[in-house]
């Protein structure tokens, strides 16, 4: 029987490459092999000789010949990657982890809240929602960023709209032309009339934490907000540790948790 | 479990016998280390200087498929070869599983007859004679060995070489019995009944601070797993054991680390061997040989540590 070895990339071609941000950038990649997922489910994107960082594909996951991950440069392998041409050959493992439990959300009104690149794996999910939209009671977007410029998918939130879901965008610091709110995204919360069923949340370590202590005083229930969690990762599997977060490993586990699961370990947010 | 016995003038012949590479303990001055037979070897006394995870998890390896030649590893003491067993749960079970990690090793363990200063396997609640996981399990006694089959893999062993067995009398049984019980009562101390769910880091705050981070009890630890992958030419992943004790170890781009601070580090480290490894893979990850006593550059004594933490 040949080896089945959970540390061997598939090869991906990129296809296209968007700059999304002066410091983010979108890339469309042809996997070898085909692979499925699930909405929230991640990777490990291999940049060969130089390393391997997780990434949530950005894609929905009903397009199947091709996935698209939306990556910000944070650091060396970040940086590699932004390096990266069209036509040039890199490495995906996964899907690893759980997604998102969308069984859970099914007749519910779904409010994702969402900062900078943590757009990233909530837009996978929003044109998951779309696609079912039916089965929704309600789906709103949130979305903060830095300055105008740092928004990601700009052309695509007035689709979206198109498809009915409700939209309010914030920036921490405004220009001329921007019309929309001003301030960090949780100044979004007090703009609309909420029914508190579930609350999504993705986005810096530090509008996760503020994020979260805002719909708890709303009175959203602590079982019903999703956080995406990011540790230091490296195996993506379960097995080298690194991703601990109390008694979860947070690549096998998560990365998506309940609030409810994770509020008593210590250092969360850190 | 089914016993024989072997006399300690055929012991070398069995093990002449074992095909592959075979690594026993030889003894050196005051402690044990593993050598490759054939060599001068010892089953007495206590764990190796080294825990045998080096057999079977390579501290540097590249992740990709290769030749691997048949390996046994015979004296294997209790604590460690539960520290196989637990690394067997991180590597073999779950969704994924690791291909590299070499749960093909024959195990011919043995028990201990004497203690290093260090030893508190029974302080866990453990003994010092190895009770499960073993292909064989060697039991001195007088003139030789009562060996225990664990395994249709011991099994075959013991019919292949026939004739070096005998049957066990009843006496050998009962002088197993009596040594067992003697080692057992020789280690003193409290019995840590410890479940790792509240440490109240203040108890030992002097001993955290000796910790200079140099990750030796980590290293030397039988059942400590983590690693971290780099990367090859051609896709290949090389890995490389790591440690939970590195300052850098949990940092995130960005800067973000939960474990910035010793004593976040330390008490992870007590904390995924008596809370989280029981609830992640259903054992405790610490098995009382005392080598992270041993090995500790800042001289923190584990034992004591932990008996700190359940003082009243
Ligand atoms: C499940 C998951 C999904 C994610 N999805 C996305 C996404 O869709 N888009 C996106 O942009 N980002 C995403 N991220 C974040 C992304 O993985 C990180 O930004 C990326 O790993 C940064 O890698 P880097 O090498 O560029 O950064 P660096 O900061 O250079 O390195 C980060 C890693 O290297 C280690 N490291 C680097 N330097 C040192 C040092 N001096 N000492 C010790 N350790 C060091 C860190 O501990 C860490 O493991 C996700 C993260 C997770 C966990
Ligand atoms: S061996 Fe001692 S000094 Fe070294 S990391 Fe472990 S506790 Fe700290
Ligand atoms: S990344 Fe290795 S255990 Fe989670």
């Amino acid at each position: 029987m040949p080896m089945v070895n959970p540390y061997k990339p598939v090869k991906a071609k990129l296809k296209k490459i968007v700059d999304e941000t002066p410091n983010i950038k979108t890339f469309t990649l042809v996997l070898e092999e085909q692979m499925e997922f699930k909405t929230g489910q991640f990777v490990q994107f291999t940049v060969p000789e130089v390393g391997e960082a997780p990434f949530t594909p950005s894609s929905s996951p009903y397009v199947k010949d091709q996935m698209e991950i939306t990556i910000m440069s944070a650091g060396r392998v970040t940086e590699a990657i932004h390096s990266l041409k069209e036509g040039d050959t890199v490495g995906i493992r996964g899907p690893l982890g759980k997604g998102y439990p969308l069984e859970e959300f099914k007749g519910k009104e779904v409010l994702i809240l969402g900062g900078g690149v943590g757009m990233a794996p909530l837009r996978s999910l929003l044109l998951t929602l779309i696609a079912q939209k039916k089965d929704f009671k309600r789906i709103l977007l949130l979305y903060g960023a830095k300055t105008p410029q740092d928004i990601i998918y700009k052309g695509q939130f007035a689709d979206w709209r198109k498809e009915g879901v409700e939209i309010h965008r914030s920036v921490d610091n405004g220009d001329e032309d921007w019309k929309e709110k001003v301030g960090v995204v949780t100044v979004l919360l007090d703009d609309v009339k909420l029914g508190k069923e579930v609350v999504i949340i993705c986005g810096p370590p530090i509008m996760m934490k503020f994020g979260t202590l805002s719909v708890l005083e709303m009175g959203y229930k602590p079982e019903n907000i999703y956080l995406s969690m990011e540790k230091n990762m490296s195996c993506g599997i379960g097995k080298c540790g690194h991703c601990a977060l109390g008694h979860y490993f947070v690549c096998k586990d998560g990365p998506v948790f309940k609030y409810s699961e994770i509020k008593d370990i210590e250092g969360i947010w850190d | 479990m089914e016993t024989k016995f072997i006399s300690k003038d055929k012991i070398k012949q069995f093990i002449d016998n074992l095909e592959g590479d075979v690594f026993i303990p030889q003894e050196k001055e005051d402690f044990f280390s593993w050598q490759k037979y054939p060599c001068n070897f010892s089953l007495r006394g206590f764990r190796t200087i080294l825990p045998p995870k080096f057999f079977f998890y390579s501290p540097q390896e590249v992740l990709k498929e290769k030749e691997i030649v048949k390996r046994t590893v015979v004296g294997i003491k209790a604590c460690d070869l539960k520290g196989v067993l637990f690394l067997k749960k991180v590597f073999k079970e779950g969704d994924f599983v690791d291909p590299f990690f070499r749960d093909d090793i024959l195990i011919i363990s043995s028990d201990c007859t004497e203690l290093h200063k260090n030893c508190f396997c029974s302080l866990l609640g453990d003994n010092p004679y190895p009770e499960k996981g073993f292909d064989l399990n060697l039991s001195e006694v007088k003139d030789g060995f009562i060996v225990e089959i664990g395994s249709d893999r011991g099994k075959k062993l013991v019919e292949e070489n026939e004739g070096l067995f005998s049957s066990v009398e009843p006496e050998g049984l009962e002088e197993r019995k009596q040594r067992r019980d003697a080692l057992r009562k020789e280690i003193k101390g409290e019995k840590i009944d410890f479940d790792g769910k509240e440490v109240k880091s203040e108890k030992i705050t002097d001993e955290i601070k000796k910790c200079v981070s140099c990750t030796a009890c980590t290293i030397v630890c039988p059942s400590c797993f983590c690693f971290l992958l780099d990367e090859k030419s051609d896709f290949e992943k090389i890995r490389f054991w790591d440690s939970c004790q590195y300052p850098g170890y949990a940092r995130v781009a960005g800067g973000a680390n939960p474990r910035k601070e010793l004593d976040k580090r330390f008490i992870h480290r007590v904390k995924c061997k008596f809370e989280y490894s029981p609830e992640r893979f259903g054992s405790r990850g610490c098995f009382g040989c005392g080598r992270c006593i041993s090995g500790c550059l800042g001289g923190i004594n584990f034992k004591d540590v932990l008996l700190r933490l359940v003082e009243k």
